[in-house]
Order: C-alpha cells, then sequence, then structure tokens
C-alpha cells in the first residue's frame, strides 16, 4: 500500500504573497532533514505531501518532522484509488492497530474533487458502515470520538489518515534570515537558541571559552548543546573564541565589582564583529531579566550599549522555572546540568554591581585597550561545525 | 605525554595485551564449555588464577574472577553482611565510594554502620579499628591503602583481633591500590575476603577477583550459570582474565624503590612552591596528593593536560565533586588538591619535565 505523509503549514497561511517563498523554505528544510528517506515533495492548500523511498521507517521520519519548524501537524495517510470500494477496505486495513485500540470513532470526509459521484456525508456512512463490519467492538461518536477517521478525494487519489499529531510550530528555520547566539553551556542560552529558531532564524553559535579554567569537557558540552540544537535549527557553525587573556587582563586592570560587566562588553563586541563577518544580522542571548546581577536592566544597559546589531532577549520576561520546562522539552537540560561548570570563579567578583552607571564603567574600561583585546579574540576564533 | 595518573588506571603492559590478544584471536572459546576450545580456554583461565593466588600466597580455589574492585567490594559487603550474625557493620569515611556505597545500601535496609574518621594525614590507627569492633559486628571493611592520598592502614594488624571479639565476623580488605605494588597477604594477616583490580596493575579493565577464605560464607549478588563456583555467575571475561594472570607475572616489589626515587624527586623540585602536601611523605609512594594554593584543582588539571601532564582532581571518578577523603582528614586546601600517581614506567626525565611544567604553570595561574 501506498502512503503519504501530511505536514500542514502553521503561521505561513498568513503570509500572503510570500507564502510560496516561505512554502519553498520549509519544504528545502524538509528535504535536508529527512535526505535518503525522502522521495518526492509538494506542496498544495498549505500541506506538504511527502513521499518516501522503500525501506524509510514512517515512525522515525515522523519523529524527525515534529522538529522541523514551520509544520503545525503532522499525520500519515494511505493513498488510494478514487474507487469506495477501495477506499472503505483500505481504511479498515491501513488504520488497523488504531482501530483496534480505539472504543469510539468517527469518519469525516472531504471532496475537493467534485466529479467524484458520492458526496461526502455518503463517503463517510459507507466508510463508517465497513469499520462497524469489521471491527465490532467500536461505536460512533460524533463529539469525542477516541479516532477520527479522515477520507480525502482530492484531484488523482484518495488519502484515508489517523490520528494527527502535533507539529513543532512556529516559522521555517532561515525563513526569517541569520543571527548569532552566545552559547554559554547553562541552561537558558540553548533555549533562548531554539526560540529564536522557531521564529524563522537560522543559527551560527559563538562559544568564549577560558582554557585552563574551562575544560575540554565544558567546551565538550557547548558542542553538544550546539548539535542538540541543530536538530531543530539545521546545520550550525560553533565560533570557540579563546578568552583567557582577555580575562585575566580585565581582572588585573579593572575595578573588581565592573568584572562582569565589561567582560560582558567585550563579549558582545566580538559576538558583534564575528556575526558580521559571518552574514548574521542580529545577536541573541539567554539573558532574563534580574536572573543574576549582571542581568538588571541597567546592567543589561550597559552590556547592550556597545553594539549596534540587535541583541535578542527571548527568555528576557521569563522564570527560570518556564525556561526549565523548555530546556526538558528540546532535550537540552539533561546536558547543561552536566557538572563542568565554568569554573571561572575567579573571575566573579565577590560583590558584583547591580546598578552600574555608564561613565563609570567606561573609566573603569578605560584602563585596558579594548579594541586590542577584542581584534585578538576575534583573530583568535576558530569554527566547529555542528549538526545532528 | 606525561602519564602521571596511574591510580585511575595503567598502561597495559605488552605481556598483557599479547595474552589478551591470544585469547581473543585464537583461544576465545568459552570456558565453560566442554569441547577442546573450551578446555583450552578454562586452562588460560585457571593459569592466571593460580599466578593471582601465587602473588597473594594462597590457594587458588580461594581467587573468583570478576569484573573489577567496585563489584568485589560490593560482593564481599553486601553478600558478606548477616544481620543474624550481628547488624553492626564497620568501615572508614575515606573509602572508595564502591565501598562507601554498598554500606549506605546496608544504612538503608537497617545496619548500624559505623564510619571511623581518620587523623589529618588519613591514618586511622588498630586501637581505633579493634574498639569500634564489638561481638554485633558482623562485617569490618577496611581499605589498605588510600586511593586519593595514599595512607596505609594497619589491616595486617587486626585480623586476628576482630575475630576474637567477634569470631563470625567477615574482615574484608579493598586491596585495589596496594595490590601488586607492595605485599599483600590475606591468609597470613587474618583476612576473609580482599578485592584486586587487573587494571591498577598494567593489565586491562573489566576484570579483577575477590579472595574469599576457605569456609567463608559470602552470598553470591549475581545469578546465573553458577560461574566461579556459585558466586560470581556469568561468561568469564577471558582476555581480560588471561592479562590479569601477565600482568601479575611481571609484579616486582623491588619496584617502590625507583617510585620512591621518582616521589622524592617530584617533592625537591616542587616544594619551595606556596604547596601543601596532603599526603604523608612517609607513606605509600606511588601516590603524591598536594594542594597548589589558591589555584582550583579543576583549573590546574586543566592548565596541565593542554600541556600534555596528565594528573587528576582527588579520585578520577569523584569528578568535580569535593573529595570526601579530604573533608575527612580536614585538609585546608582541599579545593586545590591533585592526585600524581606513579607507576614502574615513569623516568627520572619525565618526572623533571613534569616538576618543569608544574612550575611553570603555577607561576602562571598564581594571579
Amino acid at each position: 500500500m501506498k502512503e503519504v505523509i501530511l505536514a500542514k503549514c502553521g503561521e505561513l497561511v498568513l503570509k500572503g504573497l510570500n507564502r510560496s517563498n516561505f512554502e519553498n523554505i520549509l519544504m528545502n528544510n524538509i528535504k535536508q532533514k529527512l535526505k535518503d528517506d525522502l522521495k518526492s515533495i509538494r506542496s498544495a492548500q498549505s500541506t506538504v505531501y511527502i513521499e518516501l523511498n522503500e525501506g524509510a521507517d514512517p515512525d522515525l521520519v515522523v519523529e524527525k518532522l515534529t522538529k522541523v519548524f514551520g509544520i503545525s501537524s503532522i499525520s500519515r495517510a494511505g493513498i488510494f484509488e478514487k474507487d469506495i470500494e477501495k477506499i472503505k477496505k483500505g481504511a479498515c486495513e491501513y488504520l488497523r492497530d488504531e482501530l483496534t485500540l480505539a472504543k469510539t470513532f468517527k469518519v469525516e470526509s472531504k471532496r475537493s474533487d467534485k466529479k467524484f459521484p458520492l458526496k461526502s456525508p455518503e463517503i463517510s456512512a459507507i466508510t463508517g458502515g465497513e469499520i462497524l463490519k469489521n471491527f465490532r467492538h467500536l461505536k460512533v461518536d460524533v463529539n469525542n470520538p477516541d479516532i477520527v477517521v479522515t477520507v480525502e478525494i482530492r484531484d488523482n487519489n484518495a488519502f484515508v489518515h489517523g490520528a494527527r499529531i502535533k507539529g513543532a510550530g512556529g516559522m521555517p528555520t532561515s525563513s526569517n534570515g541569520k543571527a548569532a547566539v552566545l552559547i554559554s553551556g547553562g541552561i537558558d542560552s540553548p533555549v533562548a537558541a531554539y526560540m529564536m529558531a522557531k521564529r524563522g532564524l537560522s543559527l551560527d553559535a559563538i562559544h568564549f571559552f577560558s582554557s585552563p579554567y574551562t575544560s575540554e569537557k565544558a567546551k565538550e558540552k557547548v558542542i553538544e548543546l550546539t548539535r542538540i540544537i541543530s536538530g531543530y535549527a539545521g546545520k550550525i557553525n560553533l565560533h570557540i573564541v579563546p578568552f583567557t587573556q582577555q580575562q585575566l587582563e580585565i581582572k588585573k586592570m579593572c575595578k573588581n565589582e565592573h568584572m562582569t560587566l565589561i567582560m560582558r562588553r567585550m563579549m558582545m563586541q566580538i559576538a558583534e564583529r564575528i556575526a558580521k563577518k559571518n552574514r548574521c544580522d542580529g545577536l541573541i542571548t539567554g539573558e532574563s531579566l534580574g536572573q543574576v546581577a549582571s542581568q538588571t536592566l541597567l546592567a543589561l544597559a550597559v552590556t547592550g550599549e556597545c553594539v549596534k546589531m540587535p541583541i535578542l532577549r527571548p527568555l528576557v520576561g521569563m522564570d527560570k522555572e518556564e525556561i526549565v520546562t523548555i530546556a526538558r522539552k528540546i532535550g537540552t537540560f539533561e546536558t547543561s546540568i552536566l557538572p563542568y561548570e565554568d569554573c571561572c570563579t575567579v573571575f566573579v567578583p565577590k560583590h558584583p554591581t547591580t546598578k552600574p552607571k555608564l561613565s563609570s564603567i567606561l573609566e573603569s574600561e578605560s584602563k585596558i585597550d579594548m579594541e586590542y583585546w577584542i581584534q585578538k579574540a576575534v583573530d583568535e576564533t576558530y569554527v566547529i561545525e555542528v549538526s545532528e | 605525554m606525561i602519564y602521571l595518573d596511574n591510580c585511575a588506571t595503567t598502561k597495559p603492559c605488552k605481556e598483557a595485551v599479547e595474552g589478551a590478544l591470544f585469547m581473543m584471536e585464537e583461544c576465545f572459546g568459552n570456558p565453560s564449555s566442554t569441547h577442546q576450545l573450551g578446555l583450552l580456554a578454562e586452562r588460560e583461565v585457571e593459569n592466571a588464577r593460580k599466578k593471582i593466588s601465587d602473588v597473594l600466597m594462597v590457594s587458588p580455589d580461594e581467587i573468583y574472577f570478576n569484573s573489577g574492585g567496585t563489584e568485589g567490594a560490593n560482593t564481599a559487603i553486601l553478600g558478606g553482611a548477616n544481620k543474624k550474625a550481628g547488624s553492626r557493620v564497620v568501615t572508614t569515611q575515606i573509602e572508595h565510594k564502591a565501598v562507601l556505597n554498598a554500606f549506605k545500601k546496608l544504612e538503608s535496609e537497617g545496619f548500624e554502620v559505623i564510619y571511623l574518621k581518620p587523623d589529618e594525614k588519613g591514618y586511622i590507627d588498630e586501637k581505633t579499628i579493634i574498639d569500634a569492633v564489638n561481638e554485633k559486628t558482623s562485617l569490618v571493611s577496611i581499605m589498605h591503602v588510600n586511593n586519593e592520598i595514599g595512607s596505609m592502614l594497619p589491616i595486617d594488624k587486626i585480623g586476628k583481633l576482630i575475630k576474637l571479639k567477634s569470631p563470625r565476623c567477615i574482615f574484608h580488605v579493598d586491596a585495589v591500590q596496594s595490590f601488586g605494588k607492595i605485599p599483600v597477604y590475606p591468609a597470613k594477616w587474618n583476612i576473609d575476603a580482599l578485592s584486586v583490580s587487573a587494571h591498577k596493575i598494567h593489565g586491562i579493565k573489566g576484570a579483577g577477583a575477590l579472595y574469599v577464605k576457605k569456609g567463608v560464607n559470602i552470598k553470591p549478588i549475581i545469578y546465573g550459570g553458577g560461574q566461579e563456583r556459585g558466586l560470581r555467575s556469568g561468561t568469564l571475561n577471558t582476555p581480560a582474565i588471561v592479562a590479569f594472570g601477565k600482568a601479575c607475572e611481571k609484579i616486582n616489589f623491588e619496584d617502590i624503590n625507583h617510585v620512591r626515587l621518582l616521589r622524592d624527586t617530584l617533592v625537591d623540585y616542587i616544594k619551595d612552591l606556596d604547596v601543601v602536601f596532603n599526603s604523608s611523605v612517609e607513606g605509600f609512594p606511588y601516590i603524591l596528593n598536594v594542594s597548589f594554593k589558591n589555584i582550583r584543582s579543576e583549573v590546574m588539571l586543566n592548565a596541565l593536560s593542554a600541556r600534555g601532564v596528565y594528573v587528576s582532581a582527588a579520585s578520577a571518578c569523584a569528578g568535580n565533586k569535593e573529595s570526601h577523603v579530604l573533608s575527612a582528614t580536614g585538609a585546608k586546601y582541599a579545593y586545590s588538591a591533585i592526585r600524581i600517581s606513579f607507576s614502574r614506567d615513569n623516568t627520572a626525565d619525565e618526572i623533571k619535565e613534569a616538576a618543569k611544567i608544574i612550575r611553570e604553570t603555577v607561576k602562571n595561574l598564581t594571579i
């Protein structure tokens, strides 16, 4: 029996004249995701029709599709000739497992090919009758059935599908351009990356590495987190920025309580340069308002002041609990909490300032040659390509 | 590369690797099979058993092969503790986690567990141990050499006294660090059960042995086909076991003099730094535990690793957590403790090079 996977587009439907463009990006993303499993793909009426090669495991493919942004729901459908005898028998056979497990059902039919001799209610009645004959334990429930059997009569074929699976939602990755996420290895930044990928951004990632104050294992952890995110966002270039000397310089030259903010200002500027070089149009951080001293409104103002690119902070209004819930859902939490925390406690001031004044930070910062250290970091940065 | 993490594991010696290869490529039969290939494999296993029993000066039928130190300790403790014989059990605060967590399990089953506290050098004297034993004590487990700081406990002097106070008590010794490096004689010292591991003595990972004195009742914790006279079911890991036997042939108790010289050389080269020695210099020379003040263990470890010098922070298994051993000894600079552990393969030149790198690293990291 032939089978097709139907992916319903979500928000794209709203996008007017851009729609075909968005649909093309979505189909391209699906192609990349499914690789050799894919036989053919086309879109019609805001649905993407996916046919698989023989040997591909449809369950695995559906699982993969639940990670593709821009899809609101996914269902599998059997393809039949437009002959009511074949449709009704096919429905019983194709949905055997689901119908065996269900207690109640209903049939819904859609006839977009008006030349088909039966009307929708008739198609439903005939198919429903055949199901009742074959599965004697089942009852019809039109209000709250365990399973809805959908029969669609389209131009070329008839489709029968059962349960609908929720898709990842959002917009197709890269339909909104590219941004660079500052990723630390903690819980927040991978979630921020995921949320912006969901809104259609493709990603580069930037990690500041302070060997020997952070270990190789901490770096591996960041690579692993990036790999998990790439399951949603596609291939990610991870830029590793050696950052030890800069931190030592800041610690040596600047006021202790300003250390974190000056460090973050330097990071933002380094990130902006790397982002520009790689044709990104924005920066993404995992900052959440008030979570730590360097994330108060005044502190965010001071760190944001030194770059021109937009800084996207998708977690800014979220509680830690909400962030953790998403981290668990997308599978980054277990990796984020591995105990290779950056042990750069030497670089954390005892009493960080929570109400920084830009003028005093600038004065403290003037003790070091920012331009030299920023460019040095950019020059020493190396790239790791990360994909699923 | 300068490998100074020999308490975590050692490089397998050539003979061990060859022995394992032979068992995989040619003599691959199941030693429980009764055909010729099985018999050949069994013969090799029995040769290995004999070699291990020779090192311990015990009878081969008192040696039970298993997967290593953790399994040995778990079998002896969980299979040896017996509430009918007495609900009190005794161990120390500085045991390996394999022992401590087995005792935690006994605690959850209602045993009264005494954890003896060491002095600041990690030592516990005979009297303290014996005083903790009473007629209700059914199990005592004391390590021979501590894996983090190298303190040596008087397990050679307490076996008889334990039996005098509690005749049915089982006395287990974790000899994973000492076996093959200094003499260990369980029969002579009235030890009932003793765990050893192959990969700490240039064997390969995945094999170990539990010595159980004839007549001592330890119940299995794994059930199955009844291998190892029912104490440890499961197909024997013949390559690792044969490698274990080969590694035992290479044991030479004179090696300790070479290692002591290496340790003393290193101490000489670094003692003028801002350093505290957490292990006693009279102690076990294979382990040197030092703290470079104000440099966190993992930072030092990462920096040395980047330059090809491999050491560990506390024990390799403990990862980033604060060492329970150094908390027990009350070491003031536990946060910066580094364990440097030697083997007979290390050379004086390597140690001088390592010392040079350590000095430079300490200088770079002092901020």
